[in-house]
């Protein structure tokens, strides 16, 4: 239980970096004159001005994940690991972690593209890892399932 | 699905490691980069005077990577273990314990070198807190490992669930 809550400590620290990473750009794009002075440089992206929109809509789902991770948390924290509620949010959060990474990876490679080669790879290192980090959630919400199942098995045989 | 995280994890582990390979070859020529530190040197002698702080910045980041490659050799594993459909194994528990070691690892290495690319930049006289994607990646990979190591506790108060019932019938 020591690690589940350590977890849960470390994806609110998390949550509360992003909602700052939020209120700090919406402000700056929306009620503030501080970008103006780098319109400019969206002019080499392939997007244009909509690139700090898009990315911000795909941190968003990455962010709306982390709810649900929180969500799933919280109920592993209150009914022990193997219960059936926590893994309908775990599954969620795994479906926004796969499109927050598919997209950020498309986007990753158009930019590669457009740019040829000079914004590198290095990001969508991070998208893959997101996608993987999904697929191992499915995983894990196929082994809470089958332990819940065990689990009911020794508690009806004892 | 397994299959697909499978080619996804050593997809993964072939791009860090070209990635590597590639920082490795770059490194005696002309310009090195890392997403903590970038130096851009013109000759041997100026690679010599530069500070020892970004020496160590460059040193960590390799390390960061080194540890992040072990994880998801670790990771690859156990993926090996789940294609054959075995998932109660007590290397699959080990496999995945160990990756999320690493990657808390090389989440901590990475926050040090972030530090001492802050204490770089504070030498020189400018100090400055920045709020961008930087701060969340340690965070990010300490989350991930945490989860794999939890993911092994999953899987081994199961397993030993599976093996009662295996004893009771």
């Amino acid at each position: 239980m020591k690690k589940i809550k350590l977890l849960n400590a470390m994806v609110i620290g998390l949550i509360v970096i992003f909602v700052m990473f939020f209120i700090g750009n919406i402000y700056l794009t929306f009620f503030s004159d501080f970008m103006n002075q780098f319109d400019h440089i969206y002019d080499d992206f392939v997007f244009g001005s909509s690139t700090k929109f898009i990315v911000l809509f795909i941190s968003s789902l990455t962010f709306v994940g982390l709810i649900f991770i929180k969500k799933g948390l919280g109920v592993t924290l209150k009914n022990e690991v193997f219960n059936s509620k926590s893994s309908l949010s775990f599954v969620v959060a795994g479906y926004f972690f796969l499109l927050s990474g598919a997209l950020g990876g498309v986007f990753n490679i158009i930019s590669f593209i457009h740019s040829n080669g000079i914004t590198g790879v290095a990001s969508f290192g991070q998208d893959l890892l997101l996608v993987i980090l999904s697929f191992i959630l499915f995983i894990v919400v196929d082994i809470i399932k089958d332990g819940n199942e065990l689990r009911l098995d020794s508690e009806l045989t004892i | 699905m397994i299959r697909v995280l499978k080619l996804l994890i050593d997809a993964l582990f072939i791009l860090l490691c070209l990635g590597l390979s590639g920082f490795i070859f770059i490194l005696p020529f002309e310009i090195y980069s890392t997403r903590i530190v970038s130096v851009q040197v013109k000759s041997f002698e100026e690679l010599n005077n530069l500070p020892f702080l970004y020496w160590l910045g460059i040193i960590l980041s390799i390390i960061t990577y080194i540890l992040f490659l072990i994880g998801l050799n670790y990771l690859k594993k156990t993926t090996n273990f789940f294609i054959r459909n075995t998932f109660f194994h007590n290397t699959i528990i080990k496999c995945l314990k160990r990756s999320g070691m690493f990657f808390i690892l090389s989440a901590i290495v990475l926050s040090i070198a972030y530090i001492i690319a802050w204490m770089l930049e504070a030498s020189k006289g400018h100090i400055k807190l920045i709020l961008g994607t930087n701060i969340m990646i340690p965070l990010f990979l300490c989350i991930v490992g945490l989860f794999f190591i939890l993911q092994s506790e999953i899987l081994d108060r199961a397993k030993s669930f599976k093996d009662e019932n295996d004893l009771t019938v």
